[in-house]
């Protein structure tokens, strides 16, 4: 059992997303930051889709069983306080490393230092009810998560799956013992030209049907990620307008879509998107993309760049690696 | 009939994991709802176990693989290769003349649904629109049959087709704040049903009580790309009760609740 004891911002249980949900209307879910969901779980030894958790600021848990944790994604500062002979002890952790914590132990997440989430894996996962194979929850839809869709507030209590490592069979894992090994992201945030950020974008839907003006506006000027961005999608401020067209039909929608409304700003489709859109799209972000996206702060620029899907499928494999 | 066996289906990798596959831009007819419903569940029978999710759309079915199990270019030339196929085959059967009540992909028929239509929301308003009296207009749409394209918008809200040209109205200027759960509402050329209570601006003619989705089912939305649904008519759920009835039947009511305890 973990007890979430106090949290600025609600916490997400995450993992792969649900499977066959879409023809009932039901949105896929599942990570903002696949790459740091990944990693967690790749120091935890497990399944790459075990539930996680995502936070989106500061918090802290008590740890009423032993656990073994993981924290990836942005930068904060993590304290683990345990009491020991009657004092207690702060010990204060880096996000990528394996954290061991025994009855008792407060962990704490400090103030995000950069980027804007983190995911916190838990060696064997979150236990909660399956729903289209998935334990993510989405409040407007009234199911997942905690139940009826919630996610995790302050003085929530929810207890933890059984723990299956992978590999090491026969072998005593490496993140039991004391050591903690500390891990290196082998993909680093690439920046372009004087610092800024550039987010790849894959060309397609009705890319071909906006003026080559839309076009020119949406590859060559600076944007920032807005304030109003979550896990539906992220609204992205663009000073310059994009000019829209017109299209009636709604259309199935793929993780990370650029709809482009009718006042311009465009939206990147995040994992909590409708199954279904009635704004044209301009193009998709590839997942290693709106990984780097989503952690974004509202003062970052960045640039879309144009890749065609050949590159794309490429570096989202190099990324997988 | 012919022009399915000319629809171009073209199929594209959007993301490094879902394939887009675009059935052409023709008019979202009750044949293509049914053959892209029947379209998904052929590619379902024949690669199931790459498949993440295949969504259904209006004119395109979304299909999400597995990370691990893609093979970019077999995959894309058998999506496609099973399509075409599938489409010149089924071109003969589903044409536009003729029956479809036995052809939904479950082939379950016509599931009728009551409507509930003494709510007056918008039903007064868009009788006089369409020049008709209330029971022409209810007589009229309840004899349409209507074919389901997809889910969508919220989990269990239908998007129907077969909505006759003279039933096409705009949408509400504004929007409603506030649309009840189980609303039967029409707007442009589609019928649809809100599964539970949310804002829309759809013109609502009755509301209904059949469930569109139970997370708690096994099946959890009620119905399908290219189910048919026919609606019918019924007397509201609760009967007005004359002040001499309440007066007879409202102490016993509460002397029954006090006995249970409540």
């Amino acid at each position: 059992m973990i007890e979430c004891t106090l949290t600025q911002s609600p916490i997400f249980i995450i993992d792969g997303g649900r499977r066959h949900a879409g023809a009932s209307g039901v949105s896929e879910s599942g990570p903002m930051d696949r790459t740091a969901f990944r990693l967690v779980n790749q120091l935890l030894h497990q399944d790459v889709y075990t539930s996680a958790l995502e936070v989106m600021g500061e918090c802290s848990f008590v740890a009423h069983i032993p656990m073994t944790i993981a924290v990836s994604g942005g930068n904060a500062a993590i304290a683990v306080t345990t009491m020991t002979n009657n004092t207690l002890n702060t010990n204060s952790y880096k996000p990528n490393q394996v954290i061991n914590l025994i009855a008792g132990d407060r962990f704490s997440i400090g103030r995000l230092q950069q980027g804007m989430r983190l995911v916190v894996g838990i060696a064997g996962g979150i236990d909660a009810p399956l729903f289209f194979d998935s334990r993510c929850g989405i409040m407007r839809e009234k199911f997942g998560g905690l139940g009826q869709g919630k996610p995790i507030l302050s003085g929530d209590s929810f207890a933890i799956g059984c723990y299956q490592p992978v590999g090491n069979e026969g072998d005593m894992p490496s993140h039991y013992s004391n050591q903690s090994s500390e891990y290196q992201p082998i993909i680093s945030p690439n920046t372009g030209i004087a610092g800024v950020t550039e987010i790849d974008f894959v060309p397609n839907y009705q890319h071909a049907q906006f003026s080559l003006y839309a076009r020119y506006l949406f590859t060559s000027q600076l944007m920032q990620v807005s304030q109003q961005s979550n896990r539906m999608g992220m609204r992205i401020h663009s000073s310059l307008a994009i000019p829209s067209i017109v299209k009636h039909e709604s259309q199935a929608l793929a993780l990370g879509v650029v709809q482009i409304p009718p006042n311009g700003q465009p939206i990147v489709m995040g994992p909590d998107r409708q199954t279904h859109g009635g704004y044209p799209v301009i193009g998709t972000v590839p997942e290693y993309a709106l990984d780097k996206l989503v952690q974004l702060t509202p003062n970052e620029s960045f640039i879309f760049v144009p890749v065609n899907i050949e590159m794309a499928i490429a570096k989202y494999w190099m990324n997988l690696r | 009939m012919t022009h399915l066996v000319k629809q171009k289906i073209v199929a594209q990798w959007v993301t490094p994991t879902t394939l887009h596959c675009d059935f052409g831009e023709l008019d979202c007819t009750v044949n293509k709802a049914l053959l892209i419903g029947r379209c998904r569940l052929y590619l379902y029978e024949h690669m199931a176990i790459k498949l993440a999710d295949i969504v259904p759309g209006f004119n395109e079915l979304l299909v999400q693989f597995i990370p691990s199990e893609i093979d970019y270019f077999a995959d894309l030339h058998q999506v496609e290769r099973l399509l075409k196929q599938y489409v010149m085959d089924s071109s003969a059967t589903i044409s536009n003349n003729a029956s479809i009540s036995t052809q939904g992909p479950g082939k379950r028929g016509i599931t009728h649904i009551p409507v509930d239509f003494g709510m007056d929301y918008d039903l007064v308003d868009v009788a006089q629109r369409l020049a008709l009296s209330r029971a022409d207009l209810i007589a009229q749409f309840c004899a349409i049959e209507f074919s389901v394209i997809l889910n969508g918008f919220m989990p269990g809200f239908i998007y129907l087709s077969g909505l006759p040209d003279k039933f096409h109205l705009p949408r509400l200027a504004t929007p409603r704040l506030k649309v009840p759960a189980g609303a039967v509402a029409i707007a442009d050329a589609y019928c649809g049903i809100y599964p539970q209570r949310s804002p829309g601006g759809w013109h609502i003619l009755g509301v209904t009580e059949h469930v569109l989705f139970d997370i708690d089912r096994s099946t959890p939305a009620s119905f399908v790309t290219g189910d048919i649904i026919q609606f019918y008519p019924v007397m509201p759920a609760v009967p007005v009760i004359t002040p001499i009835l309440t007066a007879k039947i409202a102490p016993k009511i509460r002397s029954s609740k006090e006995a249970a305890g409540d």
